[in-house]
């Protein structure tokens, strides 16, 4: 009798095998969002054998095994390509990619250098968080925000046009200038509302400490929260730069950046897993590793009587697997070119879901001149060029080298740089990378980049369901379609997070459990 | 790529027209149509109400992948330069919304979306070329 056989029947009198099972880690801790899985019985003992075949070894497709793995079902993964993790891809010294296009790459990154090409971090409330807990993935702190970070807007009017600014000038300065703004309007009763002085002065008093005003004339003077020209000590308490008018920050449109750190999915903390991102899709491959064939690319996905039936390819062999049910967790471009049974409104809805592109550059450095040069350790520099964002390493502080992400783009700019080749792509990247960073030439070694659109198997980078579609369209997608099901982030209102692939697989694995349950 | 009949200089636009004359009538009855159909869209996109209704269509389903206003690449997928890969006459235009390029992860929208909002996304992206 197994440890699991044993918690089981020994919970059928007691009622404790799930806190019991729970301690000793045989149960899911990650509960998530959405499904919660803990405490579902295993169907083993009364349904054995009950066939579930999974198409693709993503985030989603490796979760929907793991866990109806733990409920007892017989599993089969098949993956087309001949890796897991999907898109939560980490480029090491080495690795190739060919995309769709023909062009072919061979990473020439040093030992200890990574790029995250696809997912490079999450927030600590996702349910990525339980599953490096629970598979034992190291997690570090992800600096998503640097204040000693810069901006850096061209083409736009005013004297700060073209010019690199440090992220808390612009942001002491824009909130000290709209605090003043408001704080007179307060003051001499110029807003709506009609305030009692002791509201007012409770309205003066926040708009002081919002913006660092001064205390009797309520202006806004430049502030500490805005840095140093020459940064304190013994010998010195700084020496400031004049604030800059609220005019030449709004001309040079800073306050599009702004928001980006204000998101709820952005805002502190975020995470990565130490070593790089395809940790985690490593450690769940670990655990279902036995289930998992490569090289299995499916052409047909088919609802029979009983269950599920799909064709695959394996090498030059066409081949069938029948099962009882069928996850598919093919990206939205590859399941719309796979001949399947899904109803019509389900075709409808994944041929309107928009799988865009993005592109990214993992560029390697002789020397980490951003920390050594412009004191810049981890966070990203915003631009308005069409590189987007420079990523700094949240890692390896202090190493001879390093590697930064030199653009992050999605769109048109995107969809330009997958048709280059790659020596072109990291000439797009240096061009404008270096009105940032001047040391850029000097000190780049070589590069690596993929635009989604073209890696195969894949062919796209995320979806964020319209909106406007939720309430009509976007049930079809979460609905088993029979014994047939969809999974992945872009079924899943966390479309690009691997959360979102992580709760999918969950609510699959739930509905799954419980048709078999009640059959 | 089809050059947009309108952008062409006045000889090539000749020759286009001496061109289409020498056509059937069926072909001639297609391009009254289309013809027909981009003097419909043009209007549409001088009209305040349906270019604000397009906006909106056109930010809930075509921004992520097509980028705002401002986008800027050489790309198929950049519908505010001058520059048009699939046809750029308005009734091409509003063509591939209706039937796509999956195979470019160019959704047919025609099977889902009602034909007000087509029109109305087509409106406001003639009423952005610069």
């Amino acid at each position: 009798m197994t440890r699991r056989d044993f918690l089981e029947k020994a919970g059928r009198y007691g009622g404790a095998s799930f806190t019991a099972m729970t301690a000793l880690g045989l149960l899911s801790r990650a509960t998530g969002r959405g499904a919660e899985l803990g405490g579902l019985p295993s169907i083993a003992a009364g349904k054995p054998g009950t066939k579930v075949v999974i198409l693709g070894a993503g985030i989603a497709g490796l979760t929907a095994a793991y866990e109806l793995g733990k409920l007892g079902f017989a599993c089969t993964v098949l993956e087309a390509s001949t890796r897991s993790g999907g898109r939560s891809l980490t480029i090491r010294k080495g690795d190739t990619l060919t995309d769709t296009l023909g062009h072919a790459q061979t990473c020439a990154f040093d030992e200890g250098h990574y790029f995250n090409a696809g997912p490079a971090r999450f927030p600590q409330w996702q349910v990525t968080m339980d599953y490096c807990r629970e598979l034992g993935v190291a997690v570090e702190p992800f600096i998503n925000v640097n204040e000693n970070a810069f901006y850096y807007n061209e083409g736009v009017s005013g004297p700060l046009a073209g010019k690199r600014l440090r992220q808390r000038e612009a942001k002491a300065d824009a909130r000290g200038h709209v605090a003043e703004l408001l704080a007179k309007a307060v003051n001499t009763d110029k807003l709506d509302q009609k305030f009692t002085a002791e509201d007012k002065e409770r309205v003066l008093e926040f708009l002081r400490r919002e913006g660092d005003l001064n205390a009797d004339t309520l202006a806004y003077q430049g502030s500490t929260r805005r840095g140093f020209k020459t940064w304190p000590a013994v010998d010195t308490k700084g020496v400031m730069d004049p604030a800059h008018e609220l005019l030449a920050l709004l001309q040079a449109n800073f306050s599009v950046h702004f928001h980006r750190n204000n998101e709820f999915e952005y805002q502190s903390a975020l995470f990565q897993p130490v070593g790089g991102m395809d940790m985690i899709a490593k450690a769940l491959f670990a655990k279902v590793k036995t289930v998992v064939r490569f090289g299995c690319a499916a052409k047909e996905i088919r609802k029979t009587p009983a269950g599920a039936r799909v064709v695959y390819t394996e090498g030059n062999e066409t081949k069938e697997f029948l099962a009882d049910h069928c996850i598919c967790t093919l990206p939205p471009p590859i399941l719309r070119t796979t001949a399947h049974d899904f109803g019509a409104m389900v075709k409808n809805t994944l041929n309107i879901i928009p799988f865009q592109n993005s592109a990214r550059i993992g560029l390697q450095f002789k020397r980490r001149f951003w920390e050594d040069d412009d004191r810049i350790f981890g966070g990203i520099s915003w631009t308005n060029q069409t590189i987007n964002e420079i990523y700094y390493p949240s890692h390896g502080f202090f190493q001879p080298k390093g590697l930064l992400i030199g653009y992050y783009m999605f769109g048109p700019p995107s969809d330009e740089v997958t048709q280059l080749a790659p020596a072109a792509r990291i000439e797009y990247a240096l061009k404008q990378g270096e009105k940032i960073h001047p040391q850029y030439r000097a000190e780049f070694e070589n590069a690596f980049s993929v635009n989604w659109s073209t890696v195969p198997h894949i062919k796209g980078c995320l979806s964020h369901f319209p909106e406007k579609l939720t309430k009509t369209l976007y049930p079809f997608l979460i609905k088993p379609d029979g014994n047939l099901h969809l999974a992945g982030d872009w079924a899943s209102h966390l479309g690009g997070w691997q959360a979102g692939a992580f709760e999918s697989a969950r609510h699959v694995v739930k509905n799954i459990h419980a048709k078999v349950a009640a059959s | 790529m089809r050059i947009a009949p309108h952008r062409l200089p006045p000889l090539l636009a000749l020759i286009a027209l001496t061109a289409a004359l020498g056509r059937s009538d069926s072909d001639k009855s297609d391009q009254e149509k289309s013809a027909r159909r981009d003097a419909e869209l043009i209007a549409a996109a001088k009209d305040p109400a349906v270019v604000k209704s397009g906006k909106a269509t056109y930010t809930a389903l075509c921004l992520a992948c097509h980028g705002a206003e401002t986008a800027q690449g050489d790309s198929p997928s950049n519908l505010f330069d001058p520059k048009w890969y699939h046809g750029g006459r308005p009734s091409e235009i509003e063509r591939t919304v209706l039937v796509g390029f999956l195979e470019k992860n160019m959704p047919p929208w025609g099977e889902v979306l009602p034909p007000e909002d087509t029109t109305a996304v087509v409106a406001f992206i003639l009423s952005q070329q610069k």
